[in-house]
């Protein structure tokens, strides 16, 4: 087992640099609300505990980056419908909070293509004409909510109910979330501020050898190169953590919690037995600060969540 | 007035012969130094290539002729933090021990060198994180107690911090080539047994015996070189994952290594651009030095009116390279002030 | 395999990256192989070769490209970017040269599975959202049980708006005539870094891989 190793390059000043909001857009995921729903609520109750209150808007689409991955749509969609949903939260005068690696990374290069080429701004600036919606301006700032998390750290660590002592956690940071290496508070290479989290909430940072690997789910080559490339690249993946010895992981990013929670059945079934319950950090953070373990939909995880986290219930 | 002093900043080698041969012809020569003793980089480094001569005989050999010579001073442990113009003289304003003093001079030798590449600015080569990653300059530092130590594999890693625009540093540095080959080979000699791989993207050893040097370390000690950037480095069981593509055979690759020495790039310094911007020199757009076109420059080392460059201040050098500079410099210097100062007054 | 012809190559794919805005910076590639060393799909399929797949395009193999079955293996993870030493966005190439591939009628059968999600998507502004009435009453009591609303539903204004995107940027046009263009069956592949161009004596049978 490789110890987790301090010398973290978190940068301290992007840190203080991120907001302390009380108010945020909450821009949902269709994968989270579909396959677990208990990431949604986790964020709710970590962002009350820390006094942000999330707005959401039934009008806010799908953030359209999977289908435009996919190839399976026009890439023109995808910028028009970036740029109306980002109209929505520019008109409540709210920055945006994500949950999900895809839709903050779609959103911020998507975001950021319809700043940079006057052409791609345009689609996007016909199509909210077109509806009648405010041209999207740019500030908007985006947010994912694990940066939110570790901005206040301090406050978090104060609000632990069930430190989770002895609990040997590792962390997938999802591939979408550290490509936007200029915006990461963290080295993209080596993160380490989630290790910082689950030390904050008692338990045991663990590091394995495939740490920084994908999840393997991205542009749905779930479904085309399933048992080429994504069953053994998954397989390699999830059996170097069960190697470090590594109880329980966590990921931000439902789309990857799908592909790292949902196969291990499969990989089991293929005769390498592999057991490790992945959730939402938010959801860690969220039962550590106590939360109903009702609250925190379990239910909806292949690999059980329950018989790791059990000993922590008083 | 003319004064006719001369101030060297930076006691490397460059600096050190630039003081020398100015002093040659009488001159005034004050040498000052940020550190408490004189050879810069070069005495911390175990040998040179390609004649494996030791760092240390080369700063000594200057040293003593400076010790020798009444005409220099060396102020060690000082350091220049501003220079004016008053009228045709340079004057100089010194931070030495916490007092600040100043002094009027003549002409002025910037030879204020470079600053060694972070290695630990490459998250995914773990230095600084895992045991087993050193850098180049920590090898010439430890050089004995690296070579003692038995190992399996060693990998070196060339280009960090060089050709790399995503961290701001698109230019090549010049010399990491021919160190790599002479660390690896002195490696390999120490321990015949022991596997030792180099990766590169291109191999630059223009220098003279340069081409020689590294073919030898592949044909006589048997360094396999591998051509592709590293990837990724990942401790595993106990030992250093390297994960890279041998770009020549199109294969990507895993292998274990024991020790990883990472061939850092020379950077500029924050004091050569704080003194340039005071006298209105220009620097280039990677932080050295700009020198003036060659078609309007009597010296090849002068910058403007009495003020000089020499080394690698104004772009990664090699030692010898850095002492010829000095004496270019110190040619200038003699020049301007026989001739050219006088002419202007 | 016969001998390279370079009078084959053409600047043509290179000039539609360069003006497609997505990636106009491959030219910067020194080709130092970072990309491959951490790409997980190579790691699985060493035939997939990010920096080989740069090196054609600025040569202008695009008949090859465009064929290619290694194009589709991609996870879109980024790693490539990430640690890319001239800042090339890899993945938005990689975008691009799918799109520019189905534009020749080839990469179908590597689409045609996400088609269906659209057409879900187009109806209800959200993707995933399965059909099976079992699965979503599942999800129904589980969300309920959060106290989140049963399902995640885009309001009929929101629906419409997305519609009309379809619209307007074309996209309804497009879908069109992705499903009325002939697929071109794919049969080239890269191995171990050499690229199989089919020959005459040899054609339309499977090779070896």
């Amino acid at each position: 087992m490789e110890e987790y190793q301090k010398l973290s390059l978190i940068d301290p000043q992007r840190v203080a640099n991120l907001p302390t909001p009380d108010k945020l857009f909450l821009f949902l995921s269709c994968t989270g609300s579909i396959e677990y729903p208990g990431t949604e609520r986790a964020v709710r109750i970590v962002g009350e505990k820390l006094g942000i209150e999330f707005i959401e808007s039934v009008d806010q689409t799908c953030c359209t980056g999977y289908m435009l991955t996919c190839n399976a749509v026009n890439p023109q969609l995808a910028l028009a419908s970036t740029s109306r949903n980002l109209s929505i939260p520019q008109e409540m005068g709210l920055d945006v909070g994500v949950f999900c690696n895809g839709c903050y990374g779609y959103l911020r290069e998507l975001a950021h293509l319809l700043h940079s080429n006057p052409a791609f701004k345009e689609v996007g600036d016909k199509a909210n004409q077109a509806l009648g919606r405010e041209k999207f301006h740019g500030h908007t700032k985006i947010y994912h909510v694990q940066e939110l998390w570790f901005r206040q750290l301090e406050k978090l660590t104060s609000l632990v109910k069930r430190p989770l002592t002895g609990l040997k956690i590792a962390a997938h940071y999802g591939c979408h979330y550290l490509a936007n290496k200029d915006v990461a508070i963290d080295d993209a290479q080596y993160p380490t501020f989630h290790e910082e989290i689950y030390k904050a909430l008692g338990a045991t940072p663990v590091v394995y050898k495939e740490r920084r690997a994908c999840c393997g789910y991205s542009v749905g080559r779930g479904f085309t190169h399933r048992e080429e490339t994504v069953l053994p690249h998954i397989t390699n993946k999830m059996l170097s953590a069960a190697t470090a010895g590594v109880q329980l992981m966590t990921t931000t990013c439902p789309g990857c919690n799908t592909a790292l929670d949902r196969e291990q059945k499969t990989i089991t079934a293929r005769g390498n037995a592999v057991s490790i319950p992945v959730i939402d950090l938010s959801q860690l953070i969220a039962f550590a600060l106590g939360a109903p373990v009702e609250q925190l939909g379990f239910k909806a995880n292949t690999t059980p969540v329950l018989p790791v986290l059990e000993r922590f219930i008083k | 007035m003319l004064n006719e002093g001369v101030l060297v900043i930076g006691g490397g080698v460059a600096g050190m012969q630039a003081a020398i041969d100015i002093a040659a012809s009488g001159r005034e020569v004050v040498l000052v130094d940020k550190e408490r003793s004189l050879g810069g980089h070069v005495k911390e480094y175990g040998s040179l290539f390609p004649e494996l001569t030791e760092g240390t005989l080369v700063v000594k050999q200057k040293a003593q002729i400076i010790k020798d010579n009444p005409k220099i001073s060396v102020m060690l442990g000082s350091e220049v933090d501003r220079l004016t113009y008053a009228d045709s003289n340079i004057k100089a304003n010194f931070v030495s021990n916490g007092t600040i003093n100043d002094q009027i001079f003549s002409a002025v030798v910037i030879a204020t060198g470079f600053d060694n590449f972070e290695g630990k600015k490459y998250g995914e080569y773990g230095y600084d994180r895992y045991p087993g990653v050193i850098t180049g300059i920590d090898f010439e530092h430890q050089e004995e107690a690296i070579l003692k130590k038995p190992i399996k594999t060693a990998v070196f890693i060339k280009c960090v911090g060089s050709r790399d625009r995503s961290k701001g540093m698109p230019y090549c540095s010049k010399i990491c080539c021919m160190y790599t080959a002479k660390q690896a080979a002195e490696l390999k000699k120490a321990q015949p047994n022991a596997q030792v791989y180099v990766f590169y993207m291109d191999i630059r050893s223009n220098f003279k015996n340069g081409e020689e040097f590294v073919r030898s370390a592949m044909e006589n000690q048997h360094i396999k070189y591998i051509r592709g950037r590293v990837g990724k480095v990942i401790p595993t069981n106990g030992r250093l994952l390297i994960r890279a593509e041998d770009t020549l055979m199109g294969v990507p690759l895993e292998l274990e290594a024991d020790l990883v020495v990472l061939a850092t790039a020379m950077v500029p310094r924050e004091s050569t651009k704080s003194l340039a911007t005071q006298l209105g020199i220009k620097l280039d757009s990677n932080g050295f030095i700009s020198p003036i076109p060659m078609t309007e420059s009597e010296n090849p080392m002068i910058l403007t009116k009495g003020v000089f460059y020499a080394g690698a201040c104004g772009f990664p050098c090699d030692v010898k390279d850095a002492i010829n500079q000095g004496s270019a410099a110190a040619a200038g210097v003699l020049g301007y002030l026989q001739f050219n100062r006088r002419a202007a007054n | 395999m016969k001998r390279e012809q370079a009078s084959d190559w053409s600047i043509e794919f290179e000039n539609a990256i360069a003006t497609s805005g997505l990636a106009d910076d491959i030219r910067r590639c020194i080709s130092c192989g970072k990309c491959t060393g951490v790409c997980p799909v190579a790691a699985i399929s060493p035939s997939y070769n990010p920096r080989q797949i740069i090196r054609e395009v600025l040569l202008g193999n695009y008949e090859r490209i465009v064929q290619s079955e290694e194009i589709w293996r991609c996870f879109w993870c980024a790693n490539c970017a990430a640690t890319c030493p001239s800042e090339i966005k890899y993945p938005l190439l990689m975008l691009y040269i799918r799109y520019f591939s189905m534009s020749h009628g080839a990469g179908k059968k590597h689409v045609d599975p996400f088609i269906r999600f659209v057409t879900k998507a187009r109806q209800e502004a959200v993707t995933f959202q399965p059909g099976k009435p079992a699965r979503l009453d599942e999800i129904r009591e589980l969300r309920s049980s959060l106290g989140l609303a049963p399902l995640r539903i885009v309001s009929d204004k929101g629906i419409k708006e997305y519609q009309k995107l379809f619209e307007i940027t074309g996209t309804d046009e497009w879908l069109k005539n992705y499903q009325e263009t002939p697929e071109v069956p794919i049969d080239l592949s890269y191995l171990e870094g050499k690229i199989l161009v089919p020959d005459d004596s040899n054609s339309g049978s499977e090779r070896e891989v």
